[in-house]
């Protein structure tokens, strides 16, 4: 068998007795390698005539004892460790899930509380947006009125008249709105209806406006 | 890893305290928020449930047990306003009363605010008076006759079994499964009923009304504001003003009184009757008779059952497949009638009438319009002034007086004698004849010409006159115009 001169140390390192075989043969055809394994037998020499032994009456007691409390321990851990975790970990879990399930939950009863409070009673940010609409549908209202005026007075179809009472019905319904608003101000249901009708009259007069005086009489 | 260990749970405590810390926050940022709840039961031995709330939403719902349940959630941004609010219920011989009291505010314009919303229980039999105003009121399953009243809020009724009477302004209603009659009257607010077995009574002003599914009769008084009512098992009756009309499915007969607005009617298995004016009237599937009185509306009517009387001005009226008689009259309007059962009167001035497959007489009195007739079974009779009369396929006599407008006959095929008498003053005549028919024709014209294609066996010849006789002679044909040509032709 051929070997190449880089497989040498490889032996060498293998030791085994064919190993050695081999480097030798090889050894045999390679001046190089035959320097290399001559320095690797000097060494092996040296180091077996450097060998000693001694005898201790206590080492061996001593290793023999911690060898067994290692098995023990090592036993006992295999048994115990691993459920005391996974029993902590899930009993973490646990607590985890039902800690923040419950603040989640408390959290959400308390907004749920607030936002049905506010869809009764309007917060003061609110309250101003639902204002200034009302102020906007007031103006227009007032500009409609104006207008309309001439129309509705001189005007007797029976639309007319029919509008006529419509804004009347509306002006009696906004007054009364208005007066339960002024000792109410925050109510959420007085707001949108008295937006409500505010719009509806703001329509009526937008209709009185369109409509032609030429409709029919009865 | 103590160091870990300890951040890991700080990390935890901050995750439970953050959302606590919120909502305690937000709970606490603002004073103004005062919420406290009510329960009260009080012990029913008979009479009515009376309710007086106001200020929020009012549920009423009933349970088997003989009492009633009174729950409320009282809402105030000031809590000492709050705890003012009572709320009592008191059990006296006539039944039990509940009332929300609000106590005495001064402070006007402040931004003082409460709300109470209010759920009572009752016993299913007890009747029930429920007033509310300026919140919503929800009922349902009363099963004694009860008044449902509220204002500025919307009212829902629904899975009552008695007679109900519901009434509001400004809000809606709705009423849903009630069996037993229902009287509903709203303001400015609509009114929507469905499933009802028995009768609905409605009344509503300046909003719509949707009435679906009852069994007995229906009568819905509104204006300004639209009506619709479908699947009614009885008769509709309908008085509205400015506001459509649509009906649909009605097993009864229909009558409908309305102005300025249009009017839908179809799939009726009675008698429909509309008064309208300054509105469309279309009329389908009525099986009994169509009486429509209009002004200023256009008339369309398809498929009548029975016989259809139509009136109309200033607007047309068109009617296809009358079972029964036609009258139809439309001043200033065009008439068209098609496949009518019986026959047909029709009448108008300053509009066209066309009229085809008449199975009975056709009487037209017209004036400023053309008239067609075609196949018209039975007598053909017509005076008009102004237009051109064009008649053909006719089966009994023909008696035409028209003054500054042409006539035209063809087509006489009916068996037997039939007169032909022809009569106009400034135009022309037009009449074919079959040439196996025998007439004795009377043609007279003063500045024209008498032209036929078949031979006339003449009796007298005058200078605008000529009588004689065509075929064997018999049936009465007369001719007669002033200034225009008579022109006779053979079929």
């Amino acid at each position: 068998m051929t070997i190449p001169c880089s497989n040498l140390d490889d032996l060498l390192l293998d030791g085994t007795p064919q190993s050695m075989q081999l480097a030798a043969q090889h050894a045999a055809g390679c001046p190089a390698c035959a320097e290399t394994l001559e320095s690797w037998n000097d060494i092996s020499a040296t180091a077996g005539s450097m060998r000693t032994t001694w005898t201790s009456d206590l080492l061996w007691p001593r290793i023999e004892r911690r060898l067994v409390e290692d098995r023990r321990s090592r036993l006992s851990g295999q048994a115990r460790l691993p459920v005391l975790h996974s029993v902590r970990r899930v009993a973490a879990a646990m607590l985890l899930t039902v800690g923040l399930g419950g603040t989640m939950w408390y959290a959400l009863r308390e907004q749920a509380h607030e936002a049905a409070f506010d869809r009764r009673i309007i917060q003061s940010s609110a309250l101003d947006e639902v204002e200034k609409a009302e102020n906007a549908h007031v103006a227009a209202i007032a500009k409609l009125e104006g207008l309309a005026e001439t129309r509705l007075e001189e005007t007797e179809t029976p639309l007319m008249v029919s509008y006529k009472e419509k804004l009347m019905l509306l002006d009696d319904a906004i007054a009364e709105c208005e007066a339960a608003v002024d000792r109410n101000r925050q109510n959420a249901h007085l707001r949108k209806q008295l937006l409500a009708m505010y719009s509806d009259k703001q329509q009526t007069l937008e209709d009185v406006l369109r409509e032609d005086t030429h409709v029919s009489t009865p | 890893m103590f160091r870990l260990r300890n951040q890991a749970l700080l990390a935890l405590l901050f995750l439970f305290l953050v959302p606590i810390a919120h909502a305690e926050h937000n709970s606490s940022d603002d004073e103004s928020r005062y919420e406290t709840d009510y329960s009260h039961t009080t012990h029913y031995s008979g009479g009515g449930v009376t309710i007086d709330h106001r200020f929020g939403d009012l549920t009423v719902r009933t349970h088997s047990a003989s009492n009633v349940i009174t729950k409320a959630k009282i809402r105030s941004s000031d809590p000492e306003i709050g705890k003012q609010i009572r709320i009592t219920a008191t059990e006296s011989a006539s039944g039990v009363i509940i009332r929300t009291i609000f106590p005495q505010i001064h402070r006007r314009g402040g931004s003082l605010s409460y709300s109470v919303d209010m759920t009572v229980y009752v016993p299913q039999n007890a009747p029930v008076l429920a007033r509310n105003q300026f919140g919503s009121t929800d009922v349902r399953g009363l099963r004694a006759a009860s008044t449902i009243e509220n204002k500025q809020g919307a009212i829902r009724v629904s899975e009552g079994r008695a007679a109900h009477t519901i009434s509001n302004a400004f809000g809606a209603i709705e009423v849903t499964d009630n069996t037993g009659d229902v009287t509903i009257t709203n303001a400015n607010g609509s009114i929507k009923v469905r499933q009802i077995a028995g009768s609905a009574m409605i009344t509503n002003r300046f909003g719509s009304v949707s009435v679906t599914d009852v069994d007995r009769d229906a009568t819905i008084h509104n204006a300004n504001g639209s009506i619709t009512a479908l699947d009614i098992a009885g008769s509709l009756k309908v008085v509205n003003a400015f506001g459509s009309v649509k009906a649909s499915t009605i097993r009864g007969s229909v009558d409908v009184t309305t102005r300025n607005a249009r009017v839908e009617l179809s799939n009726v298995n009675g008698s429909a009757i509309v008064r309208n004016s300054f509105g469309g009237v279309v009329a389908q599937n009525i099986s009994g008779n169509l009486t429509v009185t209009a002004q200023n509306s256009k008339v369309d009517g398809v498929t009548i059952g029975g016989n259809a009387k139509v009136e109309t001005t200033f607007a047309g009226i068109n009617l296809q497949s009358v079972g029964g008689l036609a009258s139809l009259k439309a001043t200033n309007g065009s008439i068209v009638a098609m496949d009518i059962g019986g026959a047909l009167t029709a009448e108008n001035q300053f509009g066209s009438v066309r009229a085809e497959r008449i199975r009975g007489s056709a009487e037209v009195r017209s004036a400023n319009g053309s008239i067609t007739l075609q196949d018209i079974n039975g007598n053909v009779k017509v005076r008009t002034s102004f237009g051109l009369a064009f008649i053909n396929g006719v089966t009994g006599s023909v008696d035409v007086q028209n003054e500054n407008g042409a006539i035209s006959v063809e087509g006489l095929r009916g068996s037997g004698c039939h007169p032909v008498v022809l009569r106009t003053s400034f135009s022309s005549i037009k009449l074919a004849l079959p040439a196996t028919g025998g007439y004795t024709l009377n043609a007279r014209t003063s500045f024209g010409r008498v032209n036929s294609a078949l031979p006339i066996t003449t009796t007298t010849i005058g200078n605008d006159t000529l009588v004689g006789t065509i075929g064997r002679g018999g049936c009465r044909i007369d001719l007669t115009t002033s200034n225009g040509n008579i022109n006779i032709e053979r079929e």
